[in-house]
């Protein structure tokens, strides 16, 4: 009995204690970042290559709009073909790092866009392809809330430059599944005007593991909730993709 | 009475405002005028004959009495109708002779013609030929005023009075800017006038060696005739 | 009534005094000259003014828009832009007027962005057919009323570069310099005039087309030259997946047609039933800075000119009155004679004109042959709404010195008259003794 209590054990049972508040925030400071790569991944942030097609149906003030795609992402480049409907076969958007291009073959050379136009409903360019978050944002915790009975973190993301897609974005993800559930875009003012919702459907092998993908986004309006984009992901697999594929003078002959 | 009266007077009062003071410049005047007479008004300078003289020619209004010209009543006439009447009935002559410096004889005596729209310009043309040859100046006719003498000056005046053919010729002093020679020249034209076109002649001067000379003599001082 | 020798005393009596007459016909030859001089330099600046913006930048005088268009085309071309039916209901709307029309053209204008490399410029395209535009930028009023404009552009013809080049477009003297063009349009390397032109079509999607430029050009205006580019309307079609037009244009014969124009072609639409308004020039919406300038010079003007008139008037008085003075004896021996007053009266205004006539003659030769020296000597005046100084300019044309010369005898007839008119009504024993 006396074992049990000897100095010694009690000593490190305080010391292990005392270290307790210290180590969870040392876990707490690192989940931020650490929440943003994870939640990447399933949103296409994948190193090493994959394809998926993304059929966008908006409408919009009444009218309907349906385009597909098909996205061949690796690492911080991507590349979307349209490919439905036929009139718009032929045209590329290519995503290199930051700077965004739009091509077709009629074109003698490509024109850069922003990532912040609009492509097609309420789906801006930057939307389609996969998401950066983390080497986009600086991310911030701002409290814990409940979603559909789990736990989420809600972040708040500030761009990093100008260059991507929104200024500000609340951003929930979920403790256990580190996958994204909702999102809120917002103006540098804190202005919301789109919302968006994801669905993790799909799945990937990476290095042995099967990890949930991104399978539906659907964005909304905030001031007019009848105008929305749904983006349905398909046709997912891994692929090795070469890098001169993302290369902008390849586009033009 | 034998001739019939052209012009009548009855209780004609005159009075003048020098500065505050009223002053009476006729008073009670009672006259006629017989169609032919060539009658003289004598009176010194400020005896009223000039006031008189402008009152029966309708060129001042009398503040009392009566004017009947032609059997019409003065009073009662517009200024267009006394336009008219001066035009037709009355012929003026000046002290100064009064003409339009810029007009040459001829031209000043067609003016009063120009108020008699039923004359043609041919009309207008011999009357004013006759009027030159009446006062005999018609060599002078297309000379202007200033290149005239005084006497030859007056004669222009006389035959733009003429011109008209009017009933009565009023003359204000009508010889008192011409020297004696002239003067008497100029009467003699005008008594040759009156007789031969039976004009009548209404004249003030005062200028009493004319006085022998002409029919009638009337005398003025202080605004009353004596 | 009146005679000639009213007339001919009339005349005579402005010799009595020589010099009255001269100082006071001389205050009125001045007064005509600077009247003349400043309504030649406003329908100078009018000219300035309208001719680039009608001809120069295509506006043309009267501009066709779907209803709603001319203030919402840009933000929502897909809802008002003119179909194919329209512009046919247009060209019959015409067909009775034709003789009033020089020349139509069909415009398809967009916003969009000029790519070279990897830089892009916010530029707004003006859709036009090659040959409408090389009609209205080389148009003899530009050549004769706005010579600084034309020596602005490149004076090469639009249609045939199209002609060489189905891409050809031209840019603005301000784009280019935003572009780094260092040099002629064609002395450059073939890759520095390759551009890619992208918009939005109709149904909003992101489109674009190639561009080769070939031409520059320049509107003469600040704020559109950093941003003009002019196109051929099928090629902008293209980029807008459109066969519409954004507007029509109408360049008329004769610039006082434009309002009998403008009411023709509503009530045409009206009858049509189709949804389509025509505007002049003149709309604030299209010539905002010609309107301004405008109303400002008029307002400027007119003041002047009251300032002038009310002046020579008064000279006139002064002038008369002291005649009228000296000649009350006159005026009393003619009444004496049988004038009636308003025929005393009518020599005096007769003399006044005379006066005003002589004098507004001899200012109409003074200021014929100033406007010819000030003309030519090439004097310029800054102007906000240009990018060039515009050069001074008397305009003047016979209508307006009939109407100068007419004002001044009426004015000269009117202050006589008044002046006189209680002169010539004194009791005539009065008038003869001053």
């Amino acid at each position: 009995m006396t074992r049990f209590l000897s100095p010694n054990l009690i000593l490190r049972v305080l010391i292990f204690t005392a270290l307790i508040p210290m180590s969870a925030d040392l876990v707490f400071a690192n989940s931020a970042e650490d929440l943003l790569e994870a939640s990447d991944r399933a949103r296409g942030g994948v190193a090493t290559g994959v394809t998926w097609n993304v059929r966008v149906e908006s409408t919009e003030n009444g009218t309907k709009s349906d385009r597909s795609f098909v996205i061949k992402a690796r690492d911080v480049n991507a590349l979307a073909e349209a490919t439905q409907p036929a009139k718009f076969k032929g045209e590329v958007f290519l995503f290199n790092d930051r700077t965004m291009w739009f091509f077709k073959p009629s074109l003698r050379r490509p024109i850069a866009i922003s990532s912040r136009q609009r492509l097609s409903g309420q789906a801006a360019n930057g939307d389609i392809a996969s998401t950066n978050y983390a080497r986009d944002y600086t991310a911030e915790i701002e409290r814990t809330e409940t979603l559909d009975g789990q736990p989420h973190k809600v972040l708040l993301l500030k761009a990093k430059s100008d260059q991507v897609t929104y200024d500000q974005i609340r951003y929930w993800v979920s403790e256990k599944s580190k996958l994204a559930k909702k999102a809120a875009f917002m103006t540098l003012q804190g202005e919301v005007f789109k919302e968006a919702t994801f669905d993790y459907g799909n799945s990937i092998v990476v290095q042995g593991k099967k990890v949930p993908f991104i399978s539906k986004m659907i964005i909304t309006d905030v001031k007019n909730r009848k105008n929305k984009s749904t983006l349905s992901y398909s046709k997912l697999k891994l692929d090795s993709l070469p890098p001169a594929i993302f290369n902008i003078n390849s586009l033009s002959r | 009475m034998t001739s019939q009266t052209l012009v009548s007077l009855k209780g004609v009062e005159k009075r003048y405002l020098l500065g505050e003071v009223e002053v009476p410049a006729l008073k009670s005047i009672d006259l006629e005028i017989a169609l032919g007479e060539f009658t003289a008004l004598i009176g010194v300078s400020g005896s009223g004959k000039s006031t008189l003289l402008n009152l029966i020619g309708s060129i001042d209004v009398p503040d009392k009495g009566k004017i009947v010209f032609d059997g019409q009543d003065i009073s009662a006439l517009s200024e267009v109708e006394l336009s008219h009447l001066r035009n037709r009935k009355i012929g003026f002559i000046f002290q100064s002779f009064n003409l339009i410096p810029v007009l040459t004889a001829a031209e000043n005596i067609e003016l009063p013609l120009l108020m008699q729209p039923e004359l043609s310009p041919a009309e207008r043309s011999e009357r004013v030929q006759t009027a030159l040859q009446d006062v005999g100046i018609l060599d002078h006719q297309n000379h202007l005023p200033d290149r005239l003498s005084g006497g030859q000056r007056q004669r222009v005046a006389i035959a733009r009075a003429l011109v008209t053919r009017p009933k009565l010729i009023l003359a204000d002093e009508p010889t008192a800017n011409l020297d004696s020679k002239t003067a008497h020249k100029i009467i003699d034209l005008l008594l040759d006038l009156n007789r031969k076109k039976n004009v009548t002649f209404f004249f003030c001067s005062h200028d009493e060696k004319l006085i022998g000379r002409v029919g009638r003599v009337l005398h003025i001082s202080d605004g009353m005739i004596s | 009534m009146n005679s000639r020798l009213d007339w001919i005393l009339a005349l005579r009596n402005l010799k009595r005094n020589p010099r009255r007459t001269i100082s006071t016909g001389l205050a009125i030859v001045i007064a005509y000259v600077g009247l003349t001089l400043l309504t030649g330099h406003i329908f100078n600046i009018e000219y300035a003014a309208k001719i680039p913006l009608i001809y120069g930048n295509g506006t043309g005088h009267v501009s066709i828009y779907k209803k709603g268009g001319l203030d919402n085309y840009e933000l929502q071309p897909a809802l008002y832009h003119m179909t194919g039916t329209e512009l046919e209901a247009i060209a019959k709307s015409l067909e009775p007027i034709a003789s009033q029309i020089e020349t139509t053209g069909t415009y398809l204008s967009t916003q969009a962005l000029l790519s070279v490399g990897s830089r892009s410029i916010p530029v707004f395209i003006r859709g036009v057919q090659p040959e409408v535009d090389d009609f209205s930028r080389n148009h003899p009023r530009v050549q004769k009323h706005a010579p600084e404009f034309v020596a602005l552009q490149s004076g090469q013809s639009f249609s045939k570069s199209s002609k060489e080049t189905i891409d050809a477009i031209s840019v603005s003297q301000g784009v280019s310099e935003i572009l780094g063009y260092k040099s002629e349009i064609s002395a450059l390397a073939a890759a520095d005039k390759q551009v890619v032109l992208a918009g939005r079509t109709f149904d909003g999607d992101l489109n674009a087309i190639n561009g080769t430029v070939a031409l520059k050009h320049s509107t003469g205006t600040p704020i559109l030259e950093d941003s003009s580019v002019i196109a051929p309307i099928e090629i902008v079609r293209e980029l807008l997946q459109t066969q519409g037009a954004s507007h029509q244009v109408l360049f008329l014969k004769n610039d006082d047609d434009i309002g009998r124009v403008v009411d023709h072609m509503r009530t045409e639409f009206k009858n049509r039933g189709v949804d389509l308004e025509a505007y002049p020039f003149t709309d604030d919406r299209i010539g905002l800075f010609y309107n301004g300038t405008m109303s400002f010079l008029y307002a400027m003007g007119s003041f002047f000119a009251l300032l002038i008139f009310g002046a020579s008037g008064l000279i006139i008085v002064n002038s008369m009155t002291i005649s009228i003075l000296e000649r009350a004896k006159e005026m009393g021996t003619l009444r004496a004679i049988g004038f009636p007053p308003d025929r005393v009266k009518s020599l005096f205004v007769k003399e006044a004109c005379w006066l005003a006539l002589g004098a507004s003659l001899l200012g109409l030769l003074v200021s014929e042959i100033l406007a010819v020296i000030i003309s030519s000597a090439g004097w310029t005046v800054e102007s906000a709404g240009t990018t060039y100084s515009v050069l001074i300019k008397i305009l003047t044309k016979p209508w307006m010195h009939a109407g100068l010369t007419l004002t001044m005898i009426v004015i000269a007839a009117v202050c006589s008259g008044w002046l006189v008119k209680r002169k010539v009504k004194e009791r005539i024993a009065l008038l003869l003794l001053e």
